[in-house]
């Protein structure tokens, strides 16, 4: 496990930040049937470095997500959500490499990893979570339309708003 | 040894992956309902004074809205002050003659994302609100107090699957149940109404004072279409709500004064 710089220390914070002050205040109706809301808050994960210790990163997922549902009201799903997003990163990670392997010191940014690598990377990983988030939310699939409506919506203004951050962030 | 260890080590995140998601799925199912409750949510004083903070950017921008529902909610209710017979002596105004106290309450956070939404109110325990109280606007229904802080009330919205009010078609006798399927927001479904009831599009859907939570003839909706439900002895009702659950500003928690001594009554039989 490589250390983590301050950089990737504050842009958590600040991501975490403007997810419950901003975003948490943002959903809009779509209809009389839909709603979408912003979800910034998976790259606290998805940013950190390549190599960061995977227990340790569940256990962040779990904890960043239980304070998402202190502000959200909603008991458990945004842990349970960004637990099993958290998880499946490693895989895409290996999915993902590089010819030559990672660097040592790799962190998944549009700076170090180019555009394209980074739009695949938080694309795939932004969808399984805001498909899961509303998938757990209902935990049936009686309201299947309301799930995929909302996760496709919700993912589109996610996505672009996390690409938006990606390509600002330099360390 | 080492290989245990090296293989301990390789598998540590599958652990840790199963653990942490039987603990995330143990709170969402509620293993413990009353524990459940207890998860620090947004009516928790730290959480709920930074929503409320962040709640006030908003506020600014629905101000002259605000102004405007309170302005034809005075003005509607000078109408019935004005029309009312004179004669009538006011024998005491004293407040607990009232049968309901009504309080004034900001709404801080408003979830639509779910099917089980929720709102938290800026009143308390502190201020003698507690669960199972009632919710409106000067439109309708649209909740019920679910659990309380000192500070804050974490409310059930109309929009939520969970939720059941007692209703009656305005001016009949027949009574049923009003609740929201989890599809559009602009329509909750009365079920249980007999099928020999008249009914007609546009009727008022009111609460029925069967319960201490809302007293009777207040809004709910009004119905949009109806059918025979599959028994065959029942209408299923489509009801449009008359209040938007979505575009919460103030709303007044309604506090029966008699509801313990109501509940005793009842209780004892």
């Amino acid at each position: 496990m490589n250390k983590l710089s301050v950089g990737h220390v504050l842009s958590g914070v600040f991501v975490f930040l403007v997810q419950i002050i901003l975003f948490r205040n943002v959903s809009l109706e779509i209809g009389e049937r839909y709603a979408l809301t912003v979800l910034v808050y998976p790259l606290v994960i998805l940013m950190l470095p390549v190599n960061f210790s995977r227990t340790i990163l569940l256990v962040s997922a779990f904890f960043v997500g239980l304070m998402m549902d202190w502000f959200y009201d909603s008991v458990g799903v945004h842990a349970a959500t960004l637990v099993a997003t958290a998880f499946l990163r490693s895989f895409l990670l290996r999915l993902l490499e590089p010819r030559g392997g990672y660097r040592i010191d790799s962190s998944p940014s549009v700076a170090q990893s180019g555009m394209l690598w980074t739009l695949r990377y938080i694309g795939i990983l932004m969808f399984v979570h805001c498909l899961l988030f509303f998938a757990i939310d209902a935990f049936t699939l009686l309201y299947l339309d309301r799930i995929l409506v909302n996760a496709i919506l919700t993912f589109i203004v996610s996505y672009m708003v996390a690409m938006l951050y990606m390509s600002l962030v330099r360390y | 040894m080492s290989s245990l260890f090296s293989a301990a080590q390789k598998y540590a995140h599958w652990l840790t992956f199963v653990l942490l998601e039987i603990v995330a799925f143990t709170l969402i199912i509620g293993f413990n309902q009353s524990k459940r409750d207890i998860f620090l949510h947004s009516s928790s004083v730290y959480a709920g004074s930074i929503v409320k903070q962040t709640a006030q950017i908003s506020d600014y921008l629905r101000l002259k809205d605000s102004n405007e529902e309170l302005l034809s909610e005075n003005a509607r209710l000078l109408r019935e002050l004005i029309s009312q017979p004179r004669s009538a002596p006011t024998t005491s105004l004293d407040s607990t003659e009232y049968p309901y106290e009504v309080m004034p309450a900001y709404v801080v956070n408003n979830g639509i994302l779910s099917i089980r939404n929720h709102f938290t109110i800026d009143r308390g325990r502190r201020d003698g609100i507690d669960k199972s109280m009632g919710i409106v606007t000067s439109d309708g229904v649209v909740g019920i107090t679910k659990q309380s802080s000192n500070q804050f009330t974490l409310a059930l919205s109309l929009a939520n699957t969970d939720i059941r009010l007692s209703a009656t078609i305005e001016g009949q006798e027949y009574f049923g149940t009003v609740s929201w399927d989890g599809g559009r927001y602009d329509r909750l479904r009365l079920t249980g109404i007999p099928k020999y009831a008249p009914i007609s599009r546009g009727q008022r859907v009111v609460t029925n004072g069967y319960s201490t939570i809302f007293p009777p003839g207040l809004d709910i909706g009004v119905v949009d279409s109806y059918r025979i439900d599959k028994n065959g002895a029942f209408y299923e009702v489509t009801v449009t709500p008359s209040a938007d659950v979505s575009q919460l500003g103030y709303v007044y928690v309604l506090k029966d004064n008699f509801a313990a001594e109501r509940a005793a009554v009842e209780t004892n039989e």
